[in-house]
């Protein structure tokens, strides 16, 4: 089978089917063409992932409803205030460009860099960790976020939130991983924002491990 | 207002930000972006009754701002072109020559992004953007899934090309990735 550009955008999106899949990273491994030319597209698509999330923080635009639906516009106001209430926006901006400071630059690591295998846990670890940034920052309690890297994907949903006695803002949240062949693992855990305006995880713990 | 209506209604306020993201993604101005998102708003309001119960509202929106941004460009309603903010626009994270350093990457990115071919830009900020599968973006913009992979596939490696750090290039005689595309 040969490598094409379809193909291979398709394995680092983690679309291919188990033995498609175990066929190209046979040519990955024997590759050190193929091998760069991944790392530079998960490098892209880091940057590509981020680029627009500008557009998630800071006050959401002040909607009108068409006149035949007129009476929403009460609601809606008052929705979307609690919502930016919970976001602290003069926090947001701050852990943003951290956030993205840390995916952009983080990938420039792995030009150059150690053996696939190696890569692509490294590469899952920053995925899970800006997908759970995002999902605590703007998920509403129940609602699902998935990140995918390669081969593997899962996803992460905020449980419920909660504020402690002295006043920190904590959520419960609900973490799936795993590969396309390979085991799969549940875990839950909770964070809590830290002074800096993050999220902080203070325990992670597994609720489900199922060996496929 | 019914509760179905209600409940939608719920769920568009949450989807906001995503929805948000999608059209800045489309438009590259922020302007823009917020009035597809009001244009998108207000139509997917006066045609719930096209929305069936059970299917992703999700994807239904996002197909309702997509046929919107397209509908917009073709007819002179809004601006014919998405104009791109001015750098001064932008807001600046700090003064620290990192964040400084990632606002610029992030501008580069965009342009890129920007310069993509309509049909490749809207299936890339589905898939790497908004994070669909290819099944999910083909749903969305209602074709067959061959010709998402394959504009996915143009975008990814061009933007990939693009973005090949200037180091790299200059380490070897030969540019690496016209040896991959030819390897096809």
């Amino acid at each position: 089978m040969a490598v094409d550009d379809s193909l291979l955008v398709a394995y680092v999106d983690g679309e291919l089917d188990s033995s498609a899949c175990a066929e190209v990273e046979a040519q990955i491994v024997r590759s050190p063409e193929l091998q760069q030319m991944v790392n530079l597209l998960r490098q892209s698509t880091a940057a590509v992932s981020v680029a627009f999330d500008e557009a998630l923080y800071g006050p959401m635009p002040e909607l009108t409803p068409p006149a035949e639906v007129f009476h929403w516009r009460h609601n809606l106001g008052a929705t979307i205030t609690t919502w930016l209430l919970l976001l602290r926006p003069a926090v947001v901006p701050i852990s943003a460009v951290a956030l993205i400071a840390g995916v952009v630059l983080g990938r420039l690591w792995f030009l150059g860099a150690p053996p696939p295998a190696d890569v692509a846990q490294a590469v899952d670890q920053r995925v899970i960790t800006g997908t759970l940034t995002k999902a605590l920052e703007f998920n509403t309690s129940g609602s699902l976020s998935r990140w995918r890297s390669g081969v593997a994907s899962g996803f992460i949903k905020p449980l419920r939130t909660f504020v402690t006695k002295d006043g920190r803002f904590c959520r419960e949240f609900e973490q799936s991983s795993g590969k396309a062949q390979g085991s799969k693992l549940l875990e839950k855990g909770l964070a809590c924002r830290d002074s800096a305006g993050g999220w902080q995880v203070l325990v992670r713990y597994p609720v489900k491990s199922q060996a496929i | 207002m019914d509760q179905r209506t209600r409940d939608i209604h719920q769920q568009f306020v949450g989807l906001m930000p995503r929805l948000r993201r999608f059209a800045a993604g489309l438009c590259n101005n922020s302007h823009d972006a917020d009035d597809l998102l009001q244009s998108t708003y207000a139509r997917a309001l006066t045609r719930l009754q096209q929305w069936q119960d059970g299917t992703h509202l999700d994807r239904w929106l996002f197909r309702i701002m997509h046929t919107v941004h397209i509908n917009s460009r073709q007819t002179s309603h809004y601006r014919q072109q998405c104009v791109a903010d001015s750098e001064v626009d932008m807001q600046q994270g700090g003064d620290t020559r990192q964040e400084v350093e990632t606002w610029i990457s992030l501008q580069q990115t965009r342009r890129m992004i920007a310069g993509l071919p309509e049909e490749q830009k809207t299936v890339l900020l589905l898939v790497s953007v908004e994070g669909m599968s290819y099944k999910e973006a083909a749903d969305v913009l209602e074709l067959p899934i061959g010709t998402i992979t394959s504009r996915l596939a143009r975008a990814r490696i061009s933007l990939a090309k693009a973005m090949t750090p200037a180091s790299t290039k200059a380490q070897r005689n030969r540019p690496l990735l016209r040896k991959v595309a030819n390897g096809r």
